[in-house]
């Protein structure tokens, strides 16, 4: 367990680094200098955790799995529209017929245009999530510590993190990154929030929360936010646009967040923690490769 | 039959089609049962009472095709009326062009209930 918790004066070893994440897996050799090893970061990052030129094959790979997201994603996209959008013309003809009935039936007619303006805000909420999904604004990226944003959005959400057991473990040695600063504040808000609400049904005494901050390799930095909490049968699938585990989530904050962080070049993935609950990790490169 | 009026039950997991369409339903005088699972149309007490279904057709355990089957065994003489919310259709084409009693969302809520009162009408001219 890493002695350092919320401290930025002294940089974290990566002795200490392993110490916390045996379970990981891909747990492949230190690099050359020492200082990191290597994570599953998917095939653009080799065994020493140093990014691999781009392949032609693995592009077009990249493509056809995109096109092939893409229709998936229409269909969920039109079913995510469709359902709200039938529900207002089933409710807005009932409205007319009791606005019609002799002697009308205000009282029906008035709850029936209130559901009617719940379910076009839900629609729009589903529009506004898909913008949101696409919006790519390098304009406004800067360089900025990761640490610094990690403990800005710890105090954005101090009212939401209550009493909970938070440990904030962050490498004091990393070195800046162009991002979106809000964009990336998004991100964390939306990892931090999903791991208190997996917390809710666990019992107090196993409830713990971590946030960790580290180097891979010279060119890559890591986020984990790690949650005690009963874990995700499908870590794989959380990412997919409206896929959703909670009864009235919308789907859309996962799917949001990797194009974010694919957006600044980076990964975003989910796996269960060892002995629970679920660890998210994110990559961001320190320096964005060349655009093509 | 509940009272004289005719029963309509309604199948759907999205709780807003469900409410919507009793909204529908109730405002062109039929009273309305509502179900979020095809289970749970299956096991209700009351099933002999139905005088038609609305169903939609993605649904958890067993889809709207499977429950009209199902519903064979049980209830042959019920009209069965499919709303789609997905491709459905395209996955059952046969049925998309000769069952007359298929919709999907969003759909036309007049052409609906012009549905439900022709399969009423066909279902109590057959019995």
């Amino acid at each position: 367990m890493w002695e350092m918790v919320a401290n930025f004066r002294s940089p974290v070893t990566t002795r200490v680094l392993r110490s916390v994440n045996p379970s990981l897996p891909g747990d492949g050799p230190a690099a050359p200098d020492g200082t990191a090893r290597a994570l599953p970061l998917g095939p653009d990052v080799g065994a020493d955790g140093q990014a691999l030129p781009a392949r032609s094959a693995q592009d077009q790979l990249a493509r056809a799995t995109q096109l092939s997201s893409l229709a998936e994603l229409s269909a969920s996209i039109a079913h995510e529209v469709n359902q709200p959008l039938a529900a207002i013309v089933a409710n807005a003809h009932a409205c007319q017929r009791w606005l019609s009935a002799d002697p009308p039936n205000i009282e029906r007619a008035r709850l029936t245009s209130e559901r009617i303006i719940r379910d076009a805000n839900a629609a729009a909420a589903v529009i506004n999530g898909i913008r949101a999904l696409f919006k790519q604004s390098p304009s406004a990226r800067a360089a900025a510590n990761i640490n610094d944003v990690i403990m800005e959005v710890g105090r954005l959400m101090s009212d939401e993190l209550g009493n909970a057991d938070v440990r904030f473990e962050l490498d004091a040695g990393l070195a800046p990154i162009i991002m979106d600063r809000v964009q990336i504040q998004q991100v964390l808000v939306n990892l931090i929030r999903n791991a208190i609400e997996a917390l809710d049904s666990s019992p107090q005494s196993t409830r713990a929360l971590s946030i960790h901050s580290f180097k891979l390799g010279n060119e890559q930095v890591g986020v984990e936010v790690v949650d005690s909490g009963k874990g995700l049968d499908e870590p794989d699938r959380i990412f997919e646009p409206f896929f959703t585990t909670k009864p009235n989530g919308m789907g859309m904050g996962l799917a949001i967040c990797r194009s974010i962080i694919e957006s600044h070049s980076g990964r975003l993935w989910a796996q269960r923690n060892e002995p629970m609950g679920t660890k998210f990790a994110f990559t961001l490169p320190i320096r964005e490769p060349e655009k093509i | 039959m509940t009272a004289g009026k005719t029963v309509v039950a309604i199948v759907d997991d999205d709780p807003r089609i469900l409410e919507s369409l009793e909204d529908l339903l109730e405002s062109a005088g039929y009273s309305v049962r509502q179900f979020s699972s095809p289970v749970a149309l299956l096991e209700y007490q009351h099933l002999p009472q139905i005088d038609v279904l609305v169903s939609d057709v993605g649904l958890p355990s067993f889809d709207g095709f499977e429950l009209r089957r199902r519903l064979k065994a049980v209830r042959p003489e019920l009209p069965v009326i499919l709303i789609a919310g997905r491709h459905e259709k395209d996955e059952h084409p046969q049925i998309g062009q000769a069952y007359q009693g298929f919709f999907r969302k969003p759909f036309d809520a007049k052409a609906l209930l012009t549905a439900i009162s022709q399969a009423l009408r066909a279902s109590h001219g057959e019995a």
